[in-house]
C-alpha cells in the first residue's frame, strides 16, 4: 500500500517535472513567442517579482479579504436557508429547478445593481462572492440534514427543546462535516466571483492586476500573477481538506 | 401521483410569483433606472426577440455553446474512462484536474486567448476547460467505484476490452455521467459567456457587458432572465431524465 | 410525587391499523415487558406513550395527565437505535439534557459523574461515542436517560444491536438501574428470555393491527437478577410466552398456523 503510494507521488513528480521541462524546452528554443507564452523559470521569477512590489501584495490582501468575509455571510446565510427549507419540503421541491439551474448564470452581471444598492469599491465585489457561495452551502446543509438519523430527531423532543435549539445543539452539529464541505466549496465559488468581478468590472484587487497586465502585453507578469493565484487556491483548497479530514475522522 | 405533480407545479407557480414580487419591490426601492422592473425586463425581452442583432448574438453563443458542450462531455467522458481504469494514470493525473477545478478559470482566459488568438476558439477553449474536469473526475470516481466483481465477470466470459467498455463500463457508470452532463451544461454555458464577455466582439456575453458599459440595465436583466429561463428548463429536462433513468 | 403511570389507550394509523384496542394498566415502580411478532406496531406503541405520536384514538394517562404529541416531564426514552452524539465527548452526552433544563454546573457535575459510575462509563468520559464499542454506546444513552431521573424509563429494543453476552449483562444492568431509582420501566423487546428475565409482567402482543392478547406475570422477587433463568419457573414463563407468540408470528408471516406449509 505504502510502496503503491509511494510509487504513484514519484510518476506525478515525473510527470509534471518532465511537463515543466519540454515547456521551458519549447520556450527557449524559440518555438512560440514570448508574446504568448513565457518559460516557466520566466514566470517563477515573474512571480518572485511581483510578490516583492508591496502594490501587488496589497491587491492579493484585497482579493483575499473579499473572499473570507464573502464566505463567512454566505456559510451563515447559507446554514440558515438550507434549515429553512429542509424544514419545509413543498417550498425545497419548488425551489429545485433554481438551484439545478443556479451556476450556470452570469450572476456577476448584476454588480452595477449592486453598485447602486452597495456603492463603488469592495462591497458589490463581495456581495457577487456571497450570491454565488451562499447556493453551495445551502444544498450541502440540506443534504446534511437529510442524513441525520431520525432518532437524534427524538431525542430533541424527549428533552423537550426548542426548534431553535433542536437546530442549534443537535441538527447543524450532527451535519457539521457535511456543512463544512459545502463551506470549503463556497470558498472556490467565492473565489471564481470575486475575481471574476474584478476581473470584468473592478478597478482593484488581484484579478485587476492581471487584466492589467494582460492589456499592458506585460505576458511574463500576467504569467506570474496567475501561477501565485493558482499556488494560493490549491494551498487553502488542500489545507481546507486536510482539516476536513481530520473533523471527519473525530466524527465518525 | 399526478395529483402530486399538479401540486409540484402550483408550488413552483407560488415560488415564481413570490420571487417576482420580490423583484418589483427591489426594483421600485432602487429605482427601475438601477434596477428595471419585471414587467419591463420581459417587455424587452420580447423586444429583443424581434431584433435581427440580437438574434445573430443568440446564435453566435448557441453555436459555440454546443461545440464546447459536446467537447466536454465526450473528451471528459473519455478521459474519465481512461483515467478511472488505470490506477497509475488515475493517481498520476487526477490530481491536475482538481487543481484546475479549484482555481478562478477566469485568471486562465487571458493565457487561452494568447494560445487561441481573439475569436470563437477561445471562448469554445474556455467553455470547454469550465465543463471538462468535472466531467472526467466524475466519471473516474463512478468506475473506481464500481465493484470489482464486473471484471471479474468480463473476464469470466472472456470479452474482448471493446465489449467490456461498451456493455459492462459505460452502462454502468451511466448514473454519473447522467449526473456530471447536468453539472456540465451549467459550467460550460457559465464558461462561454464569461468568455465572450471578456475580449469578444459578439454573443450574448459581449452583448451584456456592452449593455453594462451604456447603462441599459433593462437589457442585462432581460439576457439574465433569457438564461435563466434556458438554463432552468434544461437542467430540470436533464434532471427528470436522470430520475427516469434511475428507474 | 410518583403517581401512577396508567395506560389506556387505543390507537391506529390510517390506512393501515398499526394498533387496535390496545388496553393496558402499568403500576408503578413495575417492570414491564412488551413482546410480539416483528411488525406488530411495538415501536408505533412506545412513540404513542412517550408522547412523540399522537394517537389517533383513544388516550395515554401519565400521572393523571393525559399524553399526546408532546413528551411529558418524567418519562425518558432509550431508543434502539444508536443515539449518541458523535461531537461530544461521553460526559456532554450525558449532561447534554440538564444543560437544557438550566441546573447548576455543581448539580449537573454531581448527576453525571453518579450516572457514568453508574453505568460503567467513569474511566471514558472524556472519550468519543465513535471511539466506544456498541454496548457502551448505548450505556451512554441510558445514562443520559438516567441524569435526568424519570419516573417512567421506555426503552425501545436498546440492545438489538448487542451480542448475546452483552446483552444479557445489560439486562442485569437495567435490573439493578431499576431497582435503585424506584422508576417504572417499559422494556420493548423482541426476546423472548429477555422479557421472561427481567419483567415482572410481560405483555404479548399480536400480530397486525397490534393489541394485547394476554399479559403473563412471572412472580420474580425484586432482588433478581439473570440466574433466574436456572428457575424452573423460568421455563415455565419463557414456553408459555413461545406458544403465545408462535401463533400470532406465524400469522405475522402470512401463513395459516392451523395447517403445517408444504416444505
Amino acid at each position: 500500500m505504502a510502496h503503491t503510494r509511494r510509487r504513484t507521488r514519484a510518476y506525478r513528480v515525473l510527470t509534471v517535472l518532465s511537463g515543466v521541462a519540454a515547456l521551458e524546452a519549447i520556450c527557449r528554443a524559440g518555438c512560440v513567442r514570448p508574446t504568448t507564452l513565457v518559460a516557466p523559470s520566466v514566470m517563477l521569477e515573474a512571480m518572485i517579482a511581483a510578490l516583492r512590489d508591496p502594490a501587488t501584495l496589497k491587491d492579493f490582501g484585497l482579493t483575499l479579504g473579499e473572499v473570507v468575509i464573502a464566505t463567512a455571510l454566505a456559510s451563515v446565510l447559507g446554514i440558515l436557508a438550507g434549515l429553512l427549507l429542509h424544514a419545509m419540503p413543498r417550498l425545497r421541491r419548488a425551489f429545485e429547478p433554481l438551484i439545478a439551474s443556479y451556476y450556470a448564470l452570469p450572476l456577476f452581471a448584476l454588480y452595477p445593481v449592486l453598485v447602486v444598492i452597495l456603492g463603488v469599491g469592495v462591497r458589490p465585489i463581495i456581495a457577487t462572492g456571497v450570491i454565488y457561495a451562499t447556493m453551495s452551502v445551502i444544498v450541502a446543509t440540506v443534504a446534511g440534514l437529510d442524513h441525520v438519523p431520525h432518532v437524534f430527531h427524538k431525542v430533541a423532543r424527549v428533552q423537550r427543546l426548542t426548534p431553535f435549539k433542536t437546530a442549534w445543539r443537535v441538527l447543524i452539529p450532527a451535519c457539521a462535516p457535511e456543512i463544512f464541505g459545502g463551506i470549503s466549496l463556497s470558498v472556490g465559488y467565492a473565489f471564481v466571483a470575486v475575481i471574476a468581478s474584478e476581473f470584468l468590472l473592478a478597478s482593484h484587487g488581484i484579478g485587476h492586476a492581471i487584466v492589467d497586465a494582460y492589456n499592458t502585453f506585460q505576458t511574463a507578469r500576467m504569467y506570474g500573477l496567475v501561477l501565485a493565484l493558482a499556488l494560493l487556491v490549491v494551498l487553502i483548497n488542500s489545507g481546507l481538506r486536510r482539516f476536513r479530514n481530520r473533523i471527519s475522522e473525530d466524527g465518525s | 401521483m399526478m395529483h402530486d405533480r399538479i401540486r409540484r407545479m402550483a408550488d413552483i407557480v407560488l415560488l415564481s410569483c413570490i420571487l417576482i414580487a420580490i423583484w418589483e419591490a427591489l426594483s421600485s426601492a432602487i429605482g427601475t433606472r438601477f434596477l428595471p422592473a419585471p414587467i419591463q425586463t420581459v417587455g424587452r425581452l420580447v423586444a429583443m426577440l424581434d431584433n435581427p442583432r440580437f438574434l445573430g448574438d443568440l446564435s453566435a453563443t448557441s453555436e459555440a455553446y454546443a461545440v464546447a458542450f459536446c467537447l466536454a462531455m465526450g473528451g471528459g467522458v473519455v478521459l474519465g474512462l481512461t483515467l478511472g481504469s488505470s490506477r497509475v494514470l488515475g493517481a498520476t493525473f487526477e490530481p491536475w484536474l482538481h487543481v484546475l477545478v479549484a482555481i478562478p478559470k477566469v485568471t486562465l482566459y487571458p493565457i487561452i486567448l494568447l494560445l487561441f488568438g481573439l475569436g470563437d476558439a477561445a471562448k469554445i477553449a474556455f467553455g470547454v476547460l469550465h465543463g471538462l474536469p468535472t466531467v472526467a473526475i466524475m466519471t473516474a470516481g463512478g468506475i473506481r467505484s464500481l465493484s470489482p466483481i464486473y471484471g471479474k465477470v468480463a473476464r469470466a466470459m472472456r470479452l474482448k476490452r471493446r465489449s467490456y467498455v461498451w456493455r459492462i463500463l459505460l452502462p454502468a457508470v451511466m448514473p454519473e455521467i447522467v449526473a456530471a452532463l447536468r453539472i456540465c451544461f451549467s459550467l460550460t454555458l457559465l464558461g462561454v459567456l464569461v468568455g465572450e464577455m471578456f475580449a469578444s466582439s459578439r454573443g450574448l456575453g459581449h452583448l451584456l457587458m456592452a449593455s453594462i458599459g451604456v447603462d441599459d440595465m433593462p437589457t442585462v436583466m432581460a439576457i439574465i432572465l433569457l438564461l435563466f429561463l434556458f438554463a432552468g428548463a434544461g437542467s430540470s429536462m436533464l434532471l427528470a431524465a436522470a430520475h427516469r433513468l434511475k428507474g | 410525587m410518583r403517581g401512577v403511570g396508567r395506560v389506556f389507550l387505543a390507537a391506529a394509523r390510517e390506512p393501515l391499523w398499526a394498533l387496535r384496542g390496545v388496553d393496558l394498566d402499568i403500576r408503578s415502580r413495575e417492570f414491564f415487558a412488551i413482546i410480539g411478532p416483528s411488525g406488530c406496531g411495538k415501536s408505533t406503541l412506545m412513540d404513542i406513550i412517550a408522547g412523540l405520536l399522537a394517537p389517533s384514538e383513544g388516550e395515554v394517562i401519565f400521572e393523571g395527565k393525559r399524553v399526546s404529541g408532546t413528551v411529558p416531564d418524567g418519562i425518558g426514552v432509550v431508543f434502539q437505535e444508536d443515539a449518541s452524539f458523535p461531537w461530544l465527548s461521553v460526559y456532554d452526552n450525558v449532561a447534554f439534557g440538564l444543560e437544557e433544563i438550566g441546573l447548576e454546573r455543581a448539580e449537573i457535575d454531581a448527576r453525571v459523574r453518579y450516572a457514568l459510575e453508574f453505568m460503567g462509563l467513569a474511566a471514558f468520559a472524556r472519550h468519543h461515542p465513535p471511539q466506544l464499542s456498541g454496548g457502551m454506546r448505548q450505556r451512554v444513552c441510558i445514562a443520559r436517560t438516567l441524569v435526568q431521573r424519570p419516573r417512567l424509563i421506555l426503552l425501545d429494543e436498546p440492545f438489538a444491536a448487542l451480542d448475546q453476552q452483552t446483552r444479557l449483562l445489560m439486562g442485569e444492568e437495567l435490573l439493578r438501574l431499576w431497582r435503585e431509582t424506584d422508576a417504572t420501566v417499559i422494556l420493548i423487546t423482541h426476546a423472548l428470555d429477555e422479557a421472561a428475565m427481567l419483567a415482572d409482567r410481560v405483555g404479548v402482543m399480536s400480530a397486525r393491527p397490534g393489541h394485547f392478547i394476554e399479559v403473563v406475570a412471572t412472580d420474580w422477587s425484586r432482588e433478581r437478577d439473570s440466574t433466574v433463568v436456572s428457575d424452573p419457573r423460568f421455563g415455565e414463563v419463557t414456553a408459555r410466552l413461545w406458544s403465545l407468540l408462535r401463533l400470532e408470528s406465524l400469522r405475522a408471516m402470512g401463513r395459516d398456523f392451523s395447517a403445517p406449509s408444504p416444505p
